[in-house]
């Protein structure tokens, strides 16, 4: 599987949002793009050609479990839901991910020069 | 670890197909999207083009997760497979401990039968399947000139000829078992076992010395060099396995021999147990010896197989015989595999034994399965249940099968401590001669072996009340609320386990039966002598001081002389050979040198006895006189023949007066008259047909054929009844020459009962497992029986009510329990006459197909069944009607 750094980068975003969105409850993938399209204003757009490989990644990993069921519109679709493991796993990363924030905000956010010395 | 929901599993039922699926969620991605495009006002082409456009590569896609679904799989599978077993053992120990008491008897009863198959299968490991500890070992063969279909030691210019003419083997060496007299200095002296080797005789076995060195051919050569290598046994108790060993000196014979090497303790296992090697080192004379000396012990060279060596060994004992024929008339050559001459005939009785600690087991096996059975009518609910929640037939199956096998795992536990205990018993009561019995031990292939019996065990006692109760129809039982389904199925099982138990123990209580009136035909055997009061002991004179006749003769007539002295001593003897010692000399008497002469050559045995032979072992003579001390060299020479040879030789004469010569004793000598005719005598054991024996006096034996049994003339003294004189022998030949060994002094009827010992131990032990089984059986069946009466005691009830007779009850449930008891019986009887041939070779003077023995023991069973069958049935018949009634 592909392990160019960049994009290990968003995927690991792209884990972070797909278990997020299933927290409210077993969504089949059609579904997961549009709750993070319209949760995030349509700023963060979830190609598809990388939705359903992580997909597929994370029910491996244990972190999803699926089971095929009826969509809204009486169509065969596969739903994802969180499986115990992936809510720990959503709840170490979130705070992995406030942290990471926090500290990109910190430094982006500083108005004066960084007091450090050599010593 | 996710535990999955149970429903998942099912989805697996038709076999995963991610390809499809993969393209099925694809697909409703694509379809969903054009949808909401169409909604949005683009035309369906359109709307599908888009769709597609911003899903992107769908190939790549599809790829990617059919691969990232292939890991699941896997993952899944192995979640399952593992979540199963933790599951059964969980519900097994559960089971286990909440039936603890049948399920003791059952671990019981299997470890009773997983204990005594690992303990046979371990002797027979050792003994027999356990490779010898040299290199190659299947390389190794013996090689025996054959005489009347029997092996016999081989003549040291036939060993000659065989070693230089042969192509079929890489080493061959000869070995002449002998005793010789150590002197250690300060203590008394003792006869030890020596191996004269030629020498190659190490090599063959593939080993090399320890310590120094072995022989080297230049010292296979005439001039005897005194060296010698010595056995790891001796040296570990004579020299405290000294490493500087190498040099000294031991004293044999009053000669002093230097040692130069020491072998390892892998040759401490060889069965004539040498202690030390001396080089062969044949001379001229011996060279001419017409009788055998020599054990063979050859290599086969490598891709050369034993048939083959066979094949050329063939030939050239045909051309041996035109060459030498007055030591090859009439003889064959045999290429033994070495392993199967050192075992011998334990091998048979090993595997037979193994085969009845299997019956045993067996039908340990199916009471088990009963046990199991009856239980399962109490679990029905659990199961059902169990099976209403999802649970499929092959889920349940395993599961009951796992609990039956933590039951023979637990019986194997068992089991392994008992064979240990036995193998501990049988190492301390001395393994009875057998070779390699004392290396038995419980090991890894006698681990993976009772692993595999209990797993056998499991399949046995588990998989058919498994398959039976996982047989659960959800309606019928649910509505029942659990009362029994009883279904016939079930009681055909049983009926099928009690005819098996029958036909089984039928067949191992016949072979017992069998074999112990084998053993009774060999006690009751007429030995042809008396041996109570006899003491007999071994002694030898070394060549080295007595070289020549004369000398020999005057020490063995002091021997006697001192000894008929002593007191208590009735009468004394020296004789070649006693009935069941050791080895003796035969020959070839032509039929040309006998009046009038033969049709063909005969072998028979020959015997140096003095004149009190036959009135110290009480052997009867039936016509003729008996040999005197003027029976010497120099008068008429005289010989004594037995009836069996007496009848071959003269079918029509009267034997007394006839003359034959002996070539092989005199060489062109004079005549021998035939004075007497013995009684034929058990000498090579009782279970053993009588051999003819030609008595020479020893007197008149001039000295080259004492070669022939240089180390074993026997001393015999009947003594005063009561006496025990086991001193007398020992006094009389120290008193001659204080440096003569007396060995195996032992008296008659201790060798007597030695020699039917093994066919006693072996009838006993049969015996032993047919009770066994027996008891098992009748256990079973009384068992099944009780189980039935109690099933139907509301019915019982009901006859009772209705005015049945307490006998009509009783032959009611008797007619239930011996109709597979009588099927049983008639499998077992076949199976017994089927199995008899394999018993044949085991027995002595019973035929394997005995009236008796096969009438005694199926009425014997059948009395025991009926006994089984009574004690439940006569409860029956007590039923209360009112309890019985009230209780439905």
């Amino acid at each position: 599987m592909d392990k160019s750094p960049a994009l290990d980068l968003f995927r690991g975003t792209l884990d972070l949002l797909i278990l997020k969105s299933l927290t409210w409850g077993p969504l089949h993938g059609y579904a997961i793009t549009n709750s993070i399209r319209s949760q995030t204003d349509q700023v963060l757009l979830v190609e598809e050609g990388t939705l359903y490989p992580a997909l597929h990644r994370m029910e491996a990993k244990g972190w999803i479990e699926a089971e095929w069921g009826l969509s809204e519109n009486n169509r065969r679709a596969k739903y994802y839901s969180l499986t115990p493991e992936g809510r720990r796993h959503l709840r170490a990363e979130t705070r992995n991910w406030e942290s990471y924030a926090e500290a990109v905000a910190k430094i982006l956010g500083a108005t004066h020069p960084p007091a450090w010395k050599e010593s | 670890m996710a535990r999955t929901p149970m429903w998942r599993r099912y989805l697996r039922l038709f076999g995963p197909d991610t390809a499809a699926d993969v393209e099925d969620e694809i697909q409703f991605h694509l379809e969903s999207k054009e949808q909401e495009l169409i909604a949005a006002g683009w035309t369906p082409d359109a709307a599908h083009e888009e769709a597609k456009r911003q899903f992107g590569d769908v190939a790549s896609v599809r790829v990617c997760c059919e691969s990232w679904d292939k890991v699941q799989e896997r993952r899944q599978e192995k979640i399952e497979f593992w979540q199963g077993w933790w599951q059964d053992i969980h519900y097994g120990t559960r089971y286990l401990r909440r039936y603890w008491g049948t399920n003791l008897m059952a671990i019981a009863a299997l470890a009773v039968g997983i204990g005594s198959v690992t303990a046979v299968f371990s002797v027979l490991y050792a003994v027999v399947l356990h490779p010898l500890p040299f290199p190659q070992p299947d390389r190794l063969v013996m090689l025996w000139t054959t005489r009347d279909g029997r092996d016999d030691v081989v003549t040291p210019r036939n060993f000659d000829a065989w070693k230089r003419e042969s192509r079929s083997f890489v080493d061959m060496a000869a070995v002449q078992n002998s005793t010789m007299t150590l002197a250690d200095a300060g203590s008394t002296p003792v006869q030890v076992p020596v191996g004269f080797v030629s020498a190659d005789f190490f090599k063959c076995f593939g080993v090399s010395p320890i310590v120094g060195r072995m022989f080297t051919s230049d010292e296979d050569w005439p001039a005897r060099f005194h060296l010698t290598v010595l056995s790891h046994r001796f040296w570990r108790e004579h020299f405290a396995s000294d490493r500087s060993v190498v040099g000294s000196v031991v004293r044999l014979n009053r000669e002093s021999y230097t040692v130069i090497g020491v072998m390892p303790a892998s040759l401490d296992l060889l069965p004539d147990k040498q202690e030390l090697w001396i080089p062969l080192a044949l001379s001229g004379q011996e060279m001419n010896w017409m009788g055998g000396v020599l054990s063979v012990v050859a290599r086969l060279r490598p891709h050369v197989t034993r048939a083959q060596a066979q094949a050329e060994m063939n030939v050239l004992a045909r051309n041996l015989q035109t060459r030498y024929p007055e030591m090859n008339h009439g003889r064959g050559i045999r290429v033994q595999d070495y392993t199967a001459g050192l075992v011998g005939d334990y091998r048979q009785q090993l595997w037979l034994l193994l085969g009845a600690v299997t019956f045993v087991l067996f039908i340990a096996c199916a009471n088990v399965a009963n046990l199991i059975l009856a239980q399962s009518t109490r679990r029905h609910q659990e199961l059902t249940v169990r099976a209403a929640l999802g649970a499929t037939r092959s889920r349940l199956v395993r599961q009951l099968l796992s609990e039956t096998f933590l039951l023979a795992v637990g019986a194997a536990v068992f089991g392994l401590v008992l064979a240990q205990a036995v193998l501990r018993t049988i190492r301390v009561l001395g393994a009875a001669g057998v070779p390699r019995m004392s290396e038995a031990s419980i090991n890894m292939p006698v681990l993976v072996v009772a692993f595999c019996v209990a797993a056998i065990t499991t399949v046995l006692c588990g998989l058919v009340p498994a398959l039976q109760s996982a047989r659960v129809d959800l309606q019928t039982v649910l509505r029942q609320a659990g009362r029994g389904l009883v279904g016939s199925f079930q009681d055909r099982a049983r009926g099928i386990y009690i005819g098996a138990q029958v036909a089984l123990a039928l067949t191992l209580l016949t072979a017992a039966g069998l074999l112990i009136r084998s053993a009774l035909a060999a006690t009751h055997v007429d030995p042809g002598f008396v041996a109570e009061d006899v003491m007999v002991a071994r002694t030898a004179l070394p060549s080295t001081t007595y070289h020549d006749a004369a000398a020999i003769a005057r020490t063995y007539n002091q021997i006697l002389d001192t000894l008929a002295s002593q007191p208590g001593v009735v009468s004394a003897a020296i004789a070649s050979k006693v009935p069941l010692g050791i080895s003796g000399a035969g020959l070839v008497l032509r039929r040309q040198e006998v009046t009038p002469p033969l049709k063909e050559d005969l072998s028979t045995e020959l015997h140096y006895i003095s004149a009190g032979y036959f009135a110290a072992l009480r052997i009867r003579l039936l016509s003729g006189r008996n040999f005197t001390p003027r029976d010497r060299s120099g008068n008429r020479q005289v010989v004594i023949v037995s009836e069996s040879l007496a009848r071959k030789l003269w079918p029509v004469h009267n034997p007394i007066g006839q003359t034959l010569r002996l070539p092989e004793l005199e060489g062109e000598g004079p005549l021998w008259e035939v004075i007497g005719v013995a009684d034929d005598v058990h000498d090579n054991g009782m279970m053993v047909p009588r051999p003819s024996v030609l008595y020479v006096p020893f007197l008149q034996v001039s000295v080259n054929p004492w070669h022939w049994v240089e180390n074993s003339m026997y001393v015999i003294a009947r003594v005063h009844h009561g006496i025990s004189s086991a001193a007398a022998i020992d006094a009389a030949v120290h008193s001659v020459d204080p440096e003569l060994p007396v060995s195996d002094l032992r008296s008659m009827g201790d060798r007597v009962a030695q020699s039917i010992s093994a066919a006693r131990m072996y009838g006993l032990l049969m015996s032993a497992l047919g009770v066994c089984g027996l008891v098992l059986t009748a256990a079973g069946i009384y068992g099944v029986v009780s189980y039935f009466v109690a099933r139907q005691r509301p019915d019982i009830g009901v006859r009772v009510a209705l005015g049945a007779t307490r006998g009509r009850i009783i032959g009611l449930v008797l007619r239930q329990g011996m109709r597979p008891v009588a099927v049983g019986i008639v499998i077992g009887f076949a199976a017994s006459l089927a199995c008899s041939p394999l018993m044949a070779s085991e027995l002595y003077g019973v035929r394997a197909i005995d009236p008796r023995t096969l009438l005694t023991v199926p009425a014997l069973l059948a009395a025991v069944a009926m006994l089984a069958c009574y004690i439940p049935a006569w409860q029956a018949s007590r039923v209360d009607p009112a309890i019985a009634l009230r209780s439905e």
